[in-house]
């Protein structure tokens, strides 16, 4: 009856674990609570008595959700190989270290390519123009910015239970990683036609 | 009680669905428990490589995730099994004094 699925997806909801669990955890125990409620429904207790039941046999579901692992297998093999995709968490931290990096090298290394851009008065290509004016940015809010990664660092340490959908994590990440990238790009095409000018000097 | 031998043993001659294996663990071994943590136990032994599981109909027309045992797993459970019976064996000795049909031979 797809009425009861949804009625216990709604009770399971209300109990408050649901972010603590992965959509396919959150099936497999609602989908228990049905075969429960079915088999006692059959049996002759009233419905909502059923439920009751299927739910007090489930067990303390905040429990439960802490006991699963935190890296569940995402494929298993015939032969026991099991296969474990990184969890959003471990992508959050990927990130973490990615805009790490790309603070500290805004801030403390590109101004000085900057000013040696200017002394020797090199055209800057605008990818180059576009993270100078950025890593500019950064640097006059250094403290906020790190302020912002520190808080971020904790969040994740207090909350390893909560899962982040893995697509804003995985979004929060490639952002992050198109920045590195981006700046070390910016900083070595100034580099290159510099030196592909002093090649043409010589 | 360890769960994890018994529920390798509820597995070895099918694949099963959750409920399937907690009602099957109620009757077989009496087991007073709350069924909801099976479901951490079952994702471990998968993350383990013990079991390896599918959603797949059920018989009822519901979709439900099935567990089957992996080669992987049926060797930890013949392992298992192995370790049950020395325990019981060194059990029964001090318990019984040698083998569980001679009472009686208390250890000092």
């Amino acid at each position: 009856m797809a009425n009861r699925e949804e009625a216990l997806r709604r009770i399971f909801d209300a109990a408050g674990v649901g972010a603590r669990l992965t959509d396919d955890q959150k099936r497999e125990l609602v989908a228990h609570l049905e075969d429960s409620v079915e088999k006692k429904v059959g049996a002759g207790v009233p419905e909502i008595d059923a439920v009751g039941q299927a739910f007090g046999e489930l067990g303390d579901l905040k429990k439960i959700a802490r006991q699963f692992p935190d890296k569940p297998a995402a494929a298993v093999t015939p032969e026991g190989v099991s296969v474990v995709l990184p969890d959003s968490r471990a992508y959050g931290w990927m990130a973490f270290c990615f805009l790490t990096f790309f603070i500290v090298m805004g801030s403390y290394v590109a101004p000085k390519f900057t000013e040696i851009f200017r002394q020797v008065k090199v055209p800057l290509p605008g990818l180059t123009v576009l993270f100078m004016s950025l890593s500019n940015a950064l640097g006059s809010k250094i403290g906020l910015a790190g302020l912002a990664l520190l808080f971020g660092a904790l969040l994740m340490l207090r909350w390893r239970k909560v899962r982040v959908p893995r697509p804003l994590s995985l979004t929060v990440l490639v952002s992050s990683v198109i920045l590195c990238i981006g700046l070390v790009i910016s900083l070595f095409l100034p580099l290159i036609s510099l030196l592909e000018g002093v090649g043409g000097r010589r | 009680m360890e769960l994890r031998p018994l529920v390798l043993a509820i597995l070895e001659l099918r694949p099963l669905y959750g409920y399937e294996i907690a009602q099957r663990a109620r009757r077989r071994a009496n087991l007073q428990w709350e069924e909801g943590t099976l479901y951490p136990l079952l994702h471990r032994l998968e993350r383990d490589g013990l079991l390896a599981s599918e959603w797949r109909r059920a018989p009822n027309g519901k979709d439900r995730k099935y567990y089957s045992l992996t080669k992987k797993g049926k060797t930890v459970l013949a392992k298992d099994r192995v370790d049950w019976k020395e325990r019981v064996r060194v059990v029964s000795e001090i318990l019984l004094g040698g083998r569980h049909g001679k009472p009686g031979r208390s250890a000092p």
